[in-house]
């Protein structure tokens, strides 16, 4: 008997921990990801910061996503996998498995020799 | 006692949790997300800005006018992508080098990308108060007006571009500083950003002088 009420004691606290568990962190309580928002934000900086040293432009221009990708290494933060395009009317086709993507848009107008807009895409994500 | 024991566990498990709970401000980060978005957007509309400049900057001599409006085409359109409409007006002003006492030519283009049609478009020059008008200029097209002036001396005068469209009406006033024996170009832009989450807006003009 006192085996039987042990174990309704028990099995009491467990159901009101997960209850108060379920209320407190249920589905309509989703935590809003600033991750992504954040890789969005470096990876604006980093970009930017290519372009003040004036090689994004060139690079742009020439297609030499390696060069940017190259510098880019050490402008992001670690453990983020990224990769760069450069659309001209469109972009070229680009595919990510991952459920956690960031992408970031940037606007080169050209440089001196070739006065051409462009647009870099930068995607962010984590996992393969 | 051991039963009971249980209980009082799953009691201070409740409180662990009612504290994290408390302590994770669920407001305070989805206002810090927002934030965050909204500095975002105003970074990508400073490019968007600081790359126009550019254009103008790197177009040195090299037709100023075509190249802005061949920037806004492309931008505006990869924008659309992005469900982001930029819109706005951008009113270009150039004139070549100014001889003492002699007739020169100012040539202004506007350019509409407001999103809708110039029902009128007015344009007076406070040289002589000259002015010319267009109506019906639709949207991603552009006018030109041409006037003429004669300084003996440095002067700034003002070109005032008054429009009207089916939803809003507007008044620029641009100052065209003239030196004498100097080309210059003016460009007035007033861009508007709107995307899902915010509405970036800025008026501005740049002026660079040409050989």
């Amino acid at each position: 008997m006192k085996g039987i009420l042990k174990t309704f004691e028990s099995v009491v606290a467990i159901l009101t921990v997960i209850t108060a568990f379920l209320i407190l962190f249920g589905a309509g309580e989703k935590i809003p990801d600033v991750e992504t928002v954040t890789w969005k934000s470096r990876g604006f900086d980093a970009l930017k910061s290519l372009d003040d040293e004036s090689e994004l432009a060139s690079w742009t221009l020439a297609n030499d996503t390696s060069s940017m990708k190259t510098e880019l290494a050490s402008l992001l933060p670690l453990g983020i996998n990224y990769d760069v395009v450069v659309c001209t009317q469109t972009c070229p086709s680009f595919s990510i498995s991952s459920e956690k993507i960031a992408t970031v848009n940037y606007f080169v107008a050209g440089n001196v020799t070739d006065i051409n807009p462009r647009e870099v895409v930068l995607y962010l994500w984590r996992g393969t | 006692m051991k039963g009971q024991f249980f209980l009082i566990s799953g009691l201070i498990v409740i409180i662990v949790l009612l504290l994290i709970k408390s302590s994770l401000n669920l407001a305070e980060i989805i206002e810090n997300k927002r934030s965050l978005e909204v500095s975002l957007e105003r970074k990508e509309f400073s490019n968007i800005r600081d790359e126009l400049m550019n254009t103008i900057e790197l177009s040195y001599n090299r037709n100023e006018t075509k190249n802005v409006e061949n920037y806004i085409v492309y931008v505006r359109q990869r924008l659309k992508f992005r469900a982001v409409d930029l819109d706005g007006i951008a009113i270009e002003s150039s004139f070549t080098s100014v001889t003492s006492g002699s007739d020169t030519g100012l040539n202004v283009t506007v350019m509409n990308f407001l999103g809708e049609t110039i029902s009128s478009l007015n344009v007076t020059f406070s040289y002589d108060g000259s002015s010319q008008t267009s109506s019906n200029v639709v949207d991603n097209t552009t006018v030109k007006k041409d006037f003429t002036f004669s300084t003996v001396s440095d002067v700034n005068y003002t070109l005032t571009v008054n429009y009207a469209t089916s939803t809003e009406s507007k008044q620029y006033s641009i100052q065209i500083p003239v030196e004498i024996g100097k080309s210059k170009f003016i460009g007035f832009f007033d861009l508007r950003a709107k995307s899902l989450r915010a509405e970036t807006k800025d008026e501005f003009s740049k002026v660079v002088e040409t050989a």
